[in-house]
């Protein structure tokens, strides 16, 4: 999921200069002539693998740098005159993410080999896990608590009839916010799901500053 | 709860968005898996589908509507990746928070304002026995208003208690009911502990084991623990004597009545001693008997799979 920075980031003139631009000029030509909604594609190209990434258990902290490098490389490739199928260009950039994964994966069992020092291997183990494990969920109130109240009532008031414990209260809170707002039931779930994404993404950013 | 997780989860009802459930579940096979995503970078609509339905699976987890088949999946899965984690944190913090009660502050709105001439004038025609009535009601409706912002207001707490007691009361039975199972004289296979996500917030009594493989030491050499409390529960720390493959491996804990648990993808540490896993087990309350375990995993040096037996005993209470 991405922070508001990464959104921000995620624009392609953020990109440093050299070889990397070139490529990426490429791949924007690649995947429109129109330059706005090639950079449209991009940054819904580099969501969805930070999200696949996601998935294949990266780590939160490389899923960026690793859905950046795989759109860098497409866009290499492209630099060299590689034709690439117009019947498979996501095939072609998700085997490039492949290659990027494994890659990853090799670079982090040699790191988890060397890397584990003799303290941490002892002490990270057992005792202070549960007491990390509290204040991790207690920044995530704090945080929670600093933007549920910067919702708009109706938001708010949204969530919390959407999201309850026993699940035919849910469903028919659901049903009736759904006749309320004139919506369908999938667009109620859209609408829902828009609303807890940005929730999320404000939240997990106001949780990374304060770890730091 | 399989039958609220049918009527709850629309994913169930619609094959489109099953598949997609199945893909964050780990249903698929690699190129099932491969498939899928090409698709979805594909397809934008079928990427933030993927999306919400996502989202639902996890609030389903964090407020135990899942059945226990697809909660396993999901622990197994989506719970085993750093970013799952997170989201998985994100929701258990939103789900607090949304279920906590709204302590609306009064509404203090102004009284209209009328014009000091106005209001001498409308005064003017008030004897002071009515001027006393009307003041009196007056202090009358702002009591009646306090004491019912208060009665509001104890609802509302009485209505977290019922909240917190019936939670307290799920996890009790799933206690209860892993308790029966232990005691079964012929249990089921039970595959993977499924704790509720409200059981792994609570503070568990660990007893920390450290065992060196069987085959590392003499025949007959176990001590047998002492659970200090009748709640205990195991953590391990098992030291390797060969370097994993891929550093991960599978293991399997045998309790005294027969019932396993497994631990998949585990990931091996290093120290000076050598290698070593570690696995927490809070569904497993720790009884007299002998507890084996074994791990699998693939030695990285001959790339032959290797099996490694453990045990401990715990002594029966009362006895060394």
């Amino acid at each position: 999921m991405m922070t508001d920075n990464q959104t921000r980031n995620s624009t392609p003139s953020s990109f440093v200069p050299m070889a990397a631009a070139n490529a990426l000029a490429f791949l924007l030509r690649w995947l429109s002539p129109d330059e706005e909604q090639a950079v449209q594609h991009y940054q819904k190209l580099r969501r969805k693998l930070i999200e696949l990434f996601a998935r294949r258990g990266v780590s939160s902290s490389a899923l960026e740098e690793l859905a950046d490098d795989t759109l860098e490389r497409a866009g290499r490739k492209l630099a060299t005159g590689e034709v690439i199928r117009q019947q498979e260009p996501m095939a072609y950039l998700h085997g490039v993410a492949g290659n990027v994964l494994h890659e990853y994966w090799r670079a982090q069992q040699q790191r988890a080999v060397r890397e584990i020092p003799i303290e941490e291997a002892t002490a990270l183990e057992f005792d202070s896990r549960r007491q990390r494990e509290q204040q991790e969920h207690q920044r995530w109130l704090d945080c929670l608590d600093e933007f549920l109240s910067s919702l708009q009532p109706e938001e708010e008031s949204l969530l919390r009839s959407c999201y309850h414990d026993n699940p035919q209260q849910q469903i028919a809170n659901r049903r009736a916010a759904a006749k309320r707002l004139n919506l369908a039931e999938t667009g109620l779930r859209a609408r829902l799901s828009r609303l807890r994404h940005s929730l999320e993404r404000k939240v997990r950013a106001c949780v990374e500053r304060r770890q730091k | 709860m399989t039958d609220q997780h049918k009527v709850m989860n629309k994913w169930n009802d619609n094959p489109a968005e099953r598949e997609m459930a199945g893909y964050l579940l780990g249903e698929m096979s690699e190129q099932e898996q491969a498939d899928f995503e090409m698709r979805y970078l594909a397809d934008d609509s079928m990427f933030e589908q993927t999306l919400t339905v996502k989202q639902e699976l996890i609030d389903a987890y964090v407020r135990n509507h899942l059945d226990a088949a697809t909660r396993e999946k999901f622990e197994r899965h989506f719970l085993a990746t750093p970013e799952g984690q997170k989201e998985v944190a994100f929701a258990r913090a939103l789900r607090e928070k949304l279920t906590a009660p709204v302590l609306n502050a009064p509404v203090v709105t102004e009284p209209a304002k009328l014009q000091p001439s106005k209001l001498s004038a409308w005064l003017a025609g008030w004897t002071l026995r009515e001027i006393a009535l009307a003041t009196a009601t007056g202090l009358l409706l702002v009591a009646g208003g306090g004491l019912f912002i208060q009665n509001r207001k104890l609802r509302s707490e009485v209505s977290e208690l019922k909240t917190e007691a019936a939670v307290q009361a799920r996890h009790n039975a799933a206690l209860q009911e892993q308790l029966a199972r232990q005691q079964s004289p012929n249990p089921s296979p039970s595959p993977l502990p499924n704790p509720s996500p409200e059981a792994t917030v609570e503070a568990y009594n660990f007893l920390a084991i450290n065992l060196s493989p069987d085959t590392a030491r003499e025949p007959g050499d176990i001590t047998p623990l002492k659970a200090s409390a009748d709640n205990q529960r195991p953590r391990l720390r098992l030291a390797l004597n060969f370097k994993l493959a891929g550093l991960s491996c599978n293991l399997t804990l045998q309790t005294p009545s027969g019932t396993k648990f497994e631990r998949r993808n585990l990931r091996a540490r290093h120290n000076a001693t050598g290698y070593f896993v570690t696995a927490e087990f809070p569904d497993v309350t720790l009884q007299p008997g002998t507890y084996r375990i074994t791990i699998r995993g693939r030695d990285d040096d001959d790339k032959q799979e290797v099996t490694l037996p453990y045990h401990f005993r715990i002594a029966p209470p009362g006895k060394q």
